[in-house]
């Protein structure tokens, strides 16, 4: 069953909505845990997620969740736009498309993907990882409306970088529970289990298919 | 001291409602000291606390406190269990990592301890109310040991004798038999410091006492130990020490689960008991809770199978009221002894599976400290080791005896273990106290 038609039988009766919010990768094996707890129960489970940058390695999220992206905005941003451009895709362009045309062009592009990685590194995440939580939090609130927090329940914050958010949240949507409380049995746990589902691996190659992720 | 009622303060974070393993020991204490004619003052944990963070409290347990007493809740500072970002403030809302570098810094200043802020609070509260009316003595009761600083800085600021209480181990890991920090902790010299001003030091069993003697031998002879006991209130009901002719067996553990259990071996040799055809029918019920947190419930659930699905002839009763244990020790024909740890572990719940005059079958390593209590009573079954075989043949031995114990037997068990209430054990302590009271503060 994909989110969407989760979501579909869920108008049929009202059940609580949670949202979760993880900008880190690091977070995805906690959000598949709480979303698995809570799907069961009857529990519609939506994320926001940060996907636009350090997400190449993460791992799925469970195909319960109904997925929103900021990958996009957060890929516009003037200085991550800016530096990706000047010095990873124009450079990188135009390499690719002097290899085999000038002498040394394929090893200047692979020196050019060291120099990129090296610096992705070491000046990139440097400068743009401490403050990340924090550009991305405008993007965030400025879409808030898509996300139709009046009708959620329960905001849980599943990282300590998506805490600004969920404090902007809060601030804004007084009914709301915003919380750093991971456990789901906590929040969920006196619900019955209304729908078993099946285990669900993210690194089994062989799994169902999940609708992709939204743009917020 | 005041001509009739000495004053004392009680420092005893865990203190009903809480529900948590150590309060009994409190309570007895906070009770006993009331009734030989004290003005208790306890200082414990804020309620919630109890609600928000450990969510284990038994309101029951408040009515069991004696009326006379005074209790205060010294403030906590909540940030390392604050779930509600609504309540964060604007630092922490807006900047988590500079709020938790801040904090953690604070810590570095501060007592080695998460709990440090009640500690503190706990010392402004106990200067006021001694400004108000003196207090004669202070006694701290450990974990957590931020009591214990506060004892030694009211000490330290009032002149006043305090009491250490070691209900749990602080630098001694008593799983591992280990140090519980590594050399050059603060705890180290915190630990001398509180045990060098402290008039005198409570220790559980005499092993752990034997320990810090050897640790800090400027203290030793000032320490003493006070056994844990039962609690005649828990009792009330004498449960029929027999079982019926025609029923199964009714194997019982009561007391909280803990991974540190050897609840695997446990059910094992259950098992292979009723499969080798003993006691052919009898279950193994489960009481208490899984774990000392809300939190851990979930895990130990599924590590011990004690979900939906449990091993056959097992069954999780799940938590009882302290009303109601009388009831689950009355349903059962024999007790089972899980206790994880060493020989430093006493675990209270011992003297209440003496007091029922029932056979007790252990299930712990060899060597802990509980057995030298059991060792003298008539109805005790020990395995050689924790090979399911063992303590297969242990439990069949104990059912056996549960099938064919005689009321005099029966009798001497519970004539043993009435040596072993609280009140009992506090008597002496009482007595000391008074002295130490009366001394004002001179050893």
């Amino acid at each position: 069953m994909t989110a969407t038609q989760a979501a579909t039988q869920a108008t049929d009766r009202p059940s609580p909505r949670v949202v979760l919010l993880l900008f880190g990768n690091g977070a995805v094996k906690r959000a598949n845990r709480y979303a698995a707890y809570a799907c069961e129960r009857g529990v519609r489970v939506e994320a926001v997620v940060a996907d636009g940058q350090r997400w190449r390695r993460a791992l799925e999220i469970h195909p319960m969740v109904a997925v929103h992206s900021l990958a996009a905005p957060e890929n516009r941003l003037p200085g991550v736009w800016l530096y990706e451009t000047l010095l990873e895709r124009v450079p990188g362009g135009v390499l690719r498309r002097l290899d085999g045309r000038v002498p040394g062009g394929n090893a200047a592009a692979r020196l050019h993907r060291r120099a990129t990685t090296w610096l992705r590194r070491n000046v990139f995440w440097r400068v743009y990882g401490p403050v990340r939580h924090h550009a991305l939090r405008p993007l965030a609130v400025r879409r808030l409306a898509r996300l139709d927090l009046a009708s959620a329940d329960r905001v849980v914050c599943l990282e300590e970088a998506t805490v600004p958010l969920g404090w902007s949240i809060a601030k804004r949507y007084p009914h709301l529970a915003v919380t750093r409380a991971v456990d789901p049995q906590a929040a969920h746990g006196d619900l019955p289990v209304t729908a078993p589902l099946e285990p669900w691996d993210p690194t089994d190659p062989d799994r169902p298919k999940r609708e992709p992720y939204r743009p917020l | 001291m005041a001509a009739d009622r000495p004053r004392l303060l009680y420092l005893a974070y865990y203190f009903p409602p809480s529900r948590a393993s150590g309060v009994y020991r409190a309570r007895a204490t906070a009770n006993y000291f009331a009734e030989a004619g004290w003005d208790v003052t306890v200082a414990r944990a804020p309620d919630r606390f109890f609600t928000d963070v450990v969510g284990s409290l038994d309101e029951s347990l408040v009515a069991t406190v004696d009326p006379r007493i005074t209790t205060v809740q010294p403030d906590l500072d909540f940030f390392p269990w604050e779930t509600d970002v609504r309540r964060f403030g604007p630092l922490r809302g807006n900047f988590p990592f500079l709020a938790k570098r801040l904090h953690r810094w604070r810590q570095r200043l501060a007592f080695p301890d998460a709990y440090h802020s009640w500690g503190d609070a706990a010392v402004e509260e106990g200067l006021r109310l001694h400004r108000e009316r003196p207090f004669d003595l202070v006694v701290a009761t450990g974990n957590p040991f931020a009591s214990f600083a506060a004892a030694y800085r009211l000490g330290k600021r009032t002149g006043l004798p305090y009491v250490v209480d070691y209900r749990d181990s602080w630098t001694l890991d008593l799983f591992a038999n280990a140090d519980a920090f590594g050399p050059g902790h603060r705890a180290w010299g915190w630990e001398r410091r509180i045990l060098g001003g402290a008039a005198g030091a409570l220790f559980v069993n005499e092993a752990l006492r034997a320990w810090h003697a050897e640790r800090y031998p400027e203290a030793a002879e000032r320490m003493r130990v006070v056994l844990n006991g039962w609690d005649p209130d828990v009792l009330a009901e004498e449960p029929d020490p027999r079982p019926r002719d025609d029923a199964p067996l009714s194997y019982a553990y009561v007391g909280t689960i803990t991974k540190v259990q050897p609840v695997k071996p446990l059910f094992e040799g259950f098992q292979r008991m009723t499969a080798a055809g003993r006691h052919p029918g009898a279950r193994l019920d489960l009481y208490g809770h899984l774990g000392f947190f809300a939190g851990s419930r979930a895990a130990l659930a599924a590590e011990f199978g004690l979900g939906e699905a449990e091993p056959d002839g097992i069954a999780y009763r799940g938590p009882v009221a302290k009303a109601e244990i009388g009831r689950a020790y009355a349903d059962s024909d024999v007790l089972v002894f899980l206790a994880g740890g060493s020989k430093y572990v006493t675990s209270g719940k011992i003297f209440e599976y003496m007091a029922t005059g029932k056979p007790v079958v252990s299930v712990h390593e060899r060597g802990c400290a509980a057995e030298e209590l059991l060792a003298d009573y008539p109805l005790w079954f020990a395995p050689g080791s924790l090979d399911p075989e063992d303590v297969a043949r242990a439990m069949a031995e104990a059912g056996d005896a549960a099938r064919k114990t005689d009321p005099e037997t029966a009798a001497e068990a519970r004539a043993y273990a009435a040596s072993f209430t609280r009140y009992r054990a506090l008597e002496p302590f009482e007595a000391w106290c008074r002295d130490l009271a009366a001394r004002g503060g001179r050893r």
